[in-house]
């Protein structure tokens, strides 16, 4: 009987420590994923601060309103164009108006 | 020592099946502990993504109001410039009609018969004056062809026509018109048929020289 006592006290023991290790290794696996979250989380705050400090705005906003005063010029441009394209046609379409009336039959 | 053996296999039986409950819970303590690891990382990479969106999101703001704000100004000059571009062509385009007139009361623009159009003209007079007895006049130049008008229209008519010959005016062409009294006219000139059609039709002149955009 002591002998039982004995071995069972052992296997306690050993399940004892069996736990205790998993706890611990727990607490090392949760401790490790804590120090990678907060890596994570910091390596987001310098990447948006790079993000910030690498980023021309004055520069961005340049080539864009650049872009939106070409394409305002080319408008301008096309206006331009069909005005001078039409020119002489309007002049005779508005005279014949001018004498015979709207629709030309006044 | 018969009795002894099954003893020792239960006991063994027993010990292992202790130590089995323990490597039970401590793989479930383990797989807790895994589960718990891999949810941390994931909201510390949720985390991490929101923190570089909102700054991608400032700065597209930013960018986006700075380019609205400087844009309208260069918006607003190029339609201020479009719109002096359009009274400058509207302008040519109307000084060029007024040349083109001046050639038909010169009788010489192909296609026009200025006789046609001052009878015309006077026509359009008599019929607005609605009186019997009626003067018109002209430029200086005009007489003979409106002495002619008066004459043919007074028997196409049957009214009486006359040219004021004590009047001229200066205008590009045309007639002007009045009953016996002087109490009614009738202007029908080109001058005024000039301005009368531009304030009329500008917008429709704007659509057919530069097109709709």
């Amino acid at each position: 009987m002591p002998r039982l006592v004995e071995l069972i006290v052992e296997a306690d023991e050993k399940s004892k420590q069996m736990l205790e290790e998993a706890r611990k290794k727990a607490r090392e696996i949760v401790e490790e994923a804590e120090r990678k979250a907060r890596e994570i989380v910091e390596e987001a705050e310098r990447s948006a601060e790079t993000m910030v400090l690498g980023t021309d705005i004055d520069e961005i906003v340049e080539k864009e309103v650049k872009r939106i005063t070409e394409e305002m010029k080319e408008r301008l441009a096309r206006i331009e164009e069909a005005a001078k394209k039409n020119f002489d046609k309007v002049v005779e379409v508005v005279l014949r108006e001018v004498i015979l009336g709207e629709g030309g039959k006044s | 020592m018969k009795e002894e053996s099954p003893k020792r296999g239960e006991i063994t039986e027993m010990i292992e099946s202790i130590l089995e409950v323990s490597r039970r819970k401590a793989d479930e303590i383990i797989a807790q502990a895994k589960e718990q690891a891999s949810k941390i990382v994931e909201e510390a990479e949720r985390r991490a993504n929101r923190i570089v969106e909102a700054k991608r999101k400032e700065i597209e703001r930013k960018v986006k109001d700075e380019v609205a704000k400087k844009s309208s100004t260069v918006e607003i000059r190029i339609r201020r410039e479009i719109l002096m571009m359009q009274k400058r062509y509207l302008d040519l385009l109307f000084d060029k009609v007024r040349e083109k007139l001046s050639l038909v009361a010169e009788g010489k623009l192909s296609g026009w018969d200025y006789e046609e159009i001052l009878s015309h003209y006077t026509r359009e007079a008599a019929k607005a004056i609605g009186t019997n007895k009626l003067y018109i006049w002209g430029r200086k130049k005009d007489l003979p062809i409106l002495r002619k008008v008066a004459d043919r229209l007074s028997k196409e008519m049957k009214v009486d026509l006359r040219v004021d010959e004590g009047r001229s005016a200066f205008i590009i062409g045309g007639i002007i018109a009045r009953d016996e009294k002087d109490s009614l006219r009738f202007y029908n000139t080109f001058d005024g048929r000039l301005v009368d059609y531009r304030e009329k039709n500008e917008p429709k002149v704007i659509d057919l020289l530069f097109g709709r955009e």
